[in-house]
């Protein structure tokens, strides 16, 4: 699998770090905090199709990036640095 | 500038036996003062003309090298590059501070990376034992940088102007305490087609950073 970096090029899976969905960070002040990031550590979706998720191009420019990939396919559909506006 | 610059990196490397010939020819670059220079919010367009006003260069927007007679400047990822000056001494990396006051963060590398020059027939053959990128001179041409891994070990490298060979030409920078580790993967990716340590630096067809 390679994945495209804005940046960098497209470049081999190895360089990369997977980080997850780019769900926001739970309130840890929220009452029930400890239930939501329960929820948010361990309860994603699994789609079988496209999917938002984070990735760290540790070996390349050290830059964090939101790619959509096909889950079925591992076709690359879109990249982005997770700073840029969604 | 610091002392372990001051010091060459490759000092403990013993070359290990490789076959006779010198289809590859590495060297170290020394005396070197290294430093990386990163805009700070906002800045960029400032950062920009600033550096073309004081070192009459264009800072590269990707991967790519932008050289002048005394100071290279090498794309490492979104509005950060690493900037080398040759003989530049302790004074260059206070002057360029003061350069880019406001617009952008300085820190001193010169005693953080190594920078090895690699030339001769097999160069290409060699990296490509080592880096997952494409480094065919139509793929790859001079100029061009790239921030990847080689064996582990995390490298920038970039394309120089061909040598009087006219074999391609690199130079590679590697972490300082990873130099060692480095060698010992190049050597052995071009210990079959003959490596010879060179004093000097590979000569190139022009004088591109130094
Ligand atoms: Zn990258």
């Amino acid at each position: 699998m390679r994945i495209n970096c804005p940046y960098c090029g497209e470049r081999d899976l190895g360089e990369f770090v997977y980080f997850g969905d780019p769900v926001p960070r739970p309130d840890p002040s929220a009452a029930d905090a400890a239930q939501r990031f329960h929820d948010s550590v361990y309860l994603r979706d699994n789609p079988a199709g496209p999917h938002q998720e984070l990735w760290y191009h540790a070996y390349g420019c050290r830059g964090w990036l939101r790619v959509t990939r096909d889950t079925r396919t591992h076709a690359m559909l879109g990249s982005a640095f997770a700073s840029d506006p969604a | 500038m610091d002392e372990l610059a001051a010091q060459p990196a490759s000092a403990s490397f013993v070359p290990p036996r490789s076959a006779s010939g010198d289809g590859v020819v590495i060297t170290e670059r020394q005396n070197l003062t290294l430093a990386t220079l990163q805009t700070r919010r906002g800045q960029h367009a400032a950062l920009r003309a600033r550096v073309a006003a004081r070192f009459h260069v264009d800072l590269p927007q990707r991967p790519a090298v932008g050289r002048t007679q005394s100071v290279s400047f090498v794309g490492v990822g979104p509005e950060t590059w690493l900037v080398i000056a040759p003989d530049g001494g302790p004074s260059f990396v206070r002057s360029l501070k003061a350069d880019v006051a406001g617009l952008a963060s300085v820190s001193d590398q010169s005693g953080g990376h190594a920078i090895f020059r690699v030339g001769g027939r097999a160069v290409g053959a060699t990296l490509a034992k080592l880096v997952p990128i494409d480094l065919d001179p139509a793929a790859f041409k001079v100029g061009d940088a790239a921030t990847t891994v080689a064996a582990h070990v995390g490298v920038t490298l970039w394309r120089c102007p061909d040598g009087l060979d006219g074999e391609q030409v690199f130079e590679l920078s590697v972490f300082r305490s990873l130099a060692g580790s480095f060698l010992e993967c190049f050597w052995d990716s071009a210990a079959e087609f003959g490596c010879r340590w060179d004093a000097q630096p590979p000569r190139a067809s022009t004088s591109p950073s130094r």
